[in-house]
């Protein structure tokens, strides 16, 4: 009941926030408190909750959870990812004026036809990560209140988008920053509890000789079909069907496979040995905290997938349409830089407390490695590590967190979404931007119902791969090289795009299932990355059609603000 | 709404160079546009031409003028031009019937057409007894109607012109300048030292308003310069107003034309303030709304007549508010078309400017 509340809380606070947004901005009669421009620590709050998303909040502890410490590389990679905005992409974007990637790619390279092509790439990048938000948004409120996964997709998609096409995310630095303390807030208060306890002395060790096993008994929700592999033979009491009968009462599971249907519920003794969802590795507390090794990863090619995915989480970050969106708010480069200080200062203990949330999850939820459902991780977690009223006011904040992580976000992208679609698709106007709002979330919704089985870093995964390896170059080249031209940028873009979308695609249709096609195919950024930087380069220097004024544009990226630059003589 | 009357025996015309004198006569009017005074002679030479007993005209439903007999049937007049105007199939003219004064006739009805747009009608009432020669109608219809056309190219041209000019003046007005100079002249005596201020002000002002008209600004900057424009105007105003802002801290960094807002700011101290008795006050909001930017310029004084303000955005009429017709211009040429201006307003309830900025620019293509 109060995790309900506390979710509808968030909810209601971000529509008012968001309609009375501009209170924010407080009526005066003298104009330099007027034309203040939102401090660097507030916007750097907003980027933070645009930033922790569904992806880091759900995704990474249950990523780590399942896979061990390999995991860690996406957290370093995001963090990578920061550093290099803040360093080689925040300030020169902003001090450029623009406003969206499309838009400052046209500019710097006055290509007016690369700005749909750019725009596409935008589309499907960000349509990706929306997906990931909608997963999320099923999960939390199915394991809330036990409604079936797509209503909270349609519900928190429907929301999202009446809440834009009304006009409800003006003051969008409020709403976000808002959310951003209710993000932190849902992590930090586990992290302290877990805390406590394992400086208590209550907690067992996670690194041990064995595989995970249950705690205390039990009593696990299965939402939907799934294939299990039981390790030893168990005592359980059964409500639902398994192996096609029905039962409901006690039964000895034998060791082997079982098929558990969906809407069973198990319960499950202290001490037995979790099953496990077919196809994922069974880690002994010591391979858990061991990278690299004898795991599945990248199709049993661990150390490439740890580059690659380093590589699509570092670039992924830049390119991310939504994230560079919110430098705009900022006066002037020198404070998009400052902003991006901050936000690295907060995210920073963000990504380090995530990881003991996924190990927490090994010891106190480890059914979700055999629910096909790990994404549910952070928020059963949050049920329970704390007993009685302490425990449902835990739950609350972890949920509250939850659904500020992913509202936050969903808003965030289907802003950028829209405002790619509607201004160089559809045309410029509050009409088509409503329109372009209800498409991209109708069609989101659409997908996010189907991808229910999808884990939400698969989905994150791909989204990041094809910016990094379409948008991510385009921007460092655009931005640092003066031989950058409108051909190397179209090739940039179409083959590091195309190739990686097509791997996602052959991934995603199953077509291949292990070894090295499957480590190329579903994790590409380790080649598409550098690929995509080697075509910009060679079709540059081949082009004999070089980019005009160049001294005029560098100059006006790169100097800081209060250096006059001279309009070009024309 | 301009009735005359014949008295004297009706005036025949029987050879052609009186009839070709009496167009030369109207086209003289209808040079100016379609207006009370041309419907007028457009009435009078239709109805002398045809031998009518009355000929009333109308623009649009509305009617302008009559000659000839006096005959009570405005009202009807006014109902069929609105019914041939929504039918609009044929410029070919149709009949209908009036009754007035317990008698009954027929009445022609001919739709004037300027460059495809239908903009009036012109109804003939044949002489009692007589019948009406219903293709000289239609040639004099299609006549006034192209006369009317070049009317219009006229009108346009001379509109360009103008706004050439504007745009050539910059966006200081004479009247703006001259006040300034006044005040600081005033001050350099009383105050030397806030003078000096105000002159720097001033002369940061002019460096702007030099600026080439297709430049863009940030919003922060804009409100730097409404600032200064306030101040000077303050001084000579005198405290009068009050000035109230609501920026959005998001809404800062946007482009606009330079001068925009000051434009906005100086047509509601002008033509809403100035004229209003008592205190009044100006209120600039700057709105975040996703991909778009909504500032609005919003005074309590003495407000615009809608009817003249259509006039002037359509172009039609003379006003004197130049500063909105040219802001709205740029807007739109800067922006696009659908990026105009948006102005609520009535007499003696104030005046409200809303102009929607996109924080995307327009490609260039």
């Amino acid at each position: 009941m109060i995790p309900t509340l506390a979710v509808l809380f968030v909810v209601v606070m971000t529509v008012a926030l968001g309609t009375a947004g501009t209170r924010y901005a407080r009526t005066t009669s003298n104009f330099f408190v007027a034309s203040r421009a939102v401090n660097p620590l507030w916007n750097a709050f907003a980027v933070c909750g645009e930033a922790m998303s569904a992806a880091s909040y759900l995704g990474v502890p249950a990523l780590i959870l399942v896979f061990g410490v390999d995991m860690l590389w996406t957290l370093i990679g995001w963090t990578i990812g920061f550093l290099l905005l803040s360093l080689f992409i925040a300030a020169p974007v902003r001090r450029f004026g623009s406003y969206t990637i499309p838009e400052f790619i046209e500019g710097r390279l006055d290509g007016p036809e690369l700005r749909p092509l750019v725009a596409a790439a935008v589309i499907v990048s960000s349509w990706f990560f929306l997906l990931a938000q909608l997963k999320g948004a099923g999960v939390v409120t199915r394991e809330l209140i036990g409604v079936p996964y797509w209503v909270g997709v349609v519900a928190v998609g429907v929301l999202v988008a009446a809440n834009l096409s009304a006009g409800g995310m003006r003051g969008i630095t409020l709403v976000q920053g808002f959310q951003f303390f209710f993000i932190f807030l849902g992590i930090l208060v586990p992290f302290m509890v877990l805390g406590s306890q394992w400086l208590s002395g209550d907690v067992p060790s996670l690194i041990t000789p064995d595989p995970p096993s249950f705690l205390s008994s039990t009593e696990v929700d299965y939402p939907n079909i799934v294939e299990v592999e039981v390790f030893e033979s168990t005592s359980v009491i059964i409500r639902g069907e398994v192996d096609g009968q029905l039962i409901d009462g006690a039964l000895e599971l034998v060791s082997g496979s079982h098929v558990i249907e969906a809407g069973t519920e198990i319960v499950w003794p202290a001490g037995a040995a979790v099953p496990f969802e077919q196809g994922l590795d069974r880690l002994t507390g010591t391979q858990w905290a061991a990278p690299l090794g004898e795991k599945s990863l990248g199709g049993g090619h661990p150390l490439y997938f740890s580059y690659a995915f380093l590589l699509a989480n570092m670039f992924g970050i830049i390119a991310l349409p939504h994230i560079v969106v919110r430098f705009y708010t900022n006066p002037t480069g020198r404070a998009a830089r400052r902003t991006n200080l901050w936000v690295l200062a907060m995210i920073a203990p963000y990504y380090a407390m995530l990881p003991l949330l996924g190990g927490a999850g090994r010891l106190f939820a480890p059914e979700v490695l055999g629910t096909g459902n790990t994404d549910s991780a952070t928020v059963v977690l949050g049920q329970r590590i704390a007993d009685g009223l302490s425990g449902e006011l835990v739950s609350a904040v972890v949920s509250a967190g939850a659904a500020a992580a992913f509202l936050s976000t969903a808003s965030g992208l289907l802003i950028a979404m829209a405002g790619a679609l509607s201004h160089d698709v559809l045309g410029a106007g509050v009409p088509q931007f409503r329109l372009a709002v209800w498409v991209a979330s109708g069609v989101s919704i659409a997908a996010g119902i189907i991808v229910e089985s999808v884990d939400i870093n698969v989905l994150i995964g791909w989204s990041t791969a094809i910016a990094a390896s379409s948008i991510g170059p385009l921007l460092v080249l655009s931005i640092w090289w003066t031989g950058f031209t409108r051909r190397g940028a179209i090739a940039t873009v179409l083959i590091g795009g195309l190739t990686t979308t097509a791997a996602v695609l052959t991934t995603l249709a199953g077509l291949v299932d292990s070894g090295w096609p499957l480590a190329i195919l579903a994790t590409p950024a380790a080649w598409s990355v550098p690929l995509a930087f080697a075509i910009g380069i060679t079709v540059s220097i081949l082009d004999p059609n070089k980019v005009s004024d160049l001294g005029h544009k560098f100059a006006l990226m790169h100097l800081p603000e209060r250096v006059a630059v001279a309009a070009p003589e024309s | 709404m301009i009735r005359r009357f014949r008295r004297s025996a009706r005036n025949e015309i029987e050879d052609p160079t009186a009839v070709l004198e009496a167009l030369n006569v109207l086209n003289d009017h209808l040079r100016r546009g379609l207006s009370e005074r041309s419907a007028m002679e457009i009435a009078r030479t239709t109805c002398e031409l045809l031998k009518c007993r009355v000929v009333a005209v109308t623009s649009g439903q509305t009617f302008l003028a009559q000659f000839g007999d006096e005959v009570d049937w405005i009202p009807q007049v006014e109902e069929h031009a609105a019914a041939v105007l929504e039918r609009m199939r044929t410029t070919k003219p149709t009949l209908y019937t009036v009754s007035f004064d317990r008698e009954q006739s027929d009445v022609a009805v001919a739709i004037l057409v300027s460059d495809d747009v239908p903009i009036g009608t012109i109804h003939a009432m044949p002489t009692v007894g007589g019948s009406l020669n219903m293709n000289a109608l239609k040639e004099c219809t299609s006549l006034i109607g192209s006369q009317l056309k070049l009317a219009e190219i006229d009108q346009s041209r001379a509109y360009a012109a103008e706004a050439e000019l504007q745009a050539l003046r910059a966006q200081l007005s004479p009247h703006f300048l001259h006040n300034s100079l006044t005040a600081i002249a005033g001050l350099v005596i009383s105050d030397p030292e806030r003078a000096r201020m105000v002159i720097t002000q001033f002369s940061e002002f002019l460096r702007a308003s030099f600026r080439d008209q297709t430049d863009l600004t940030s919003l922060s900057e804009e409100l730097r310069l409404v600032e200064i424009y306030l101040e000077l105007a303050q001084i000579r105003f005198g405290d009068r107003f009050d000035v109230a802002l609501n920026i959005a801290p998001e809404a800062l960094p946007v482009r606009l034309p330079v001068l925009s807002v000051q434009a906005l700011v100086e047509n509601a101290l002008r033509h809403g303030l100035e004229a209003r008795p008592g205190r009044g006050s100006l209120r600039i909001v700057a709105e975040d709304d996703g991909p778009e930017v909504n500032i609005t310029v919003e005074d309590d004084g003495v407000g615009i007549d809608p009817d003249r303000l259509q006039d002037a955005l359509n172009g039609s009429g003379t006003t004197s508010h130049v500063g909105i017709l040219a802001t709205d211009t740029r807007l739109r040429s800067t922006f696009g078309p659908e990026y105009g201006l948006m102005i609520a307003t009535a007499a003696d309830q104030g005046t409200k400017v809303t102009m929607r900025l996109p924080k995307n620019r327009p490609s260039r293509s």
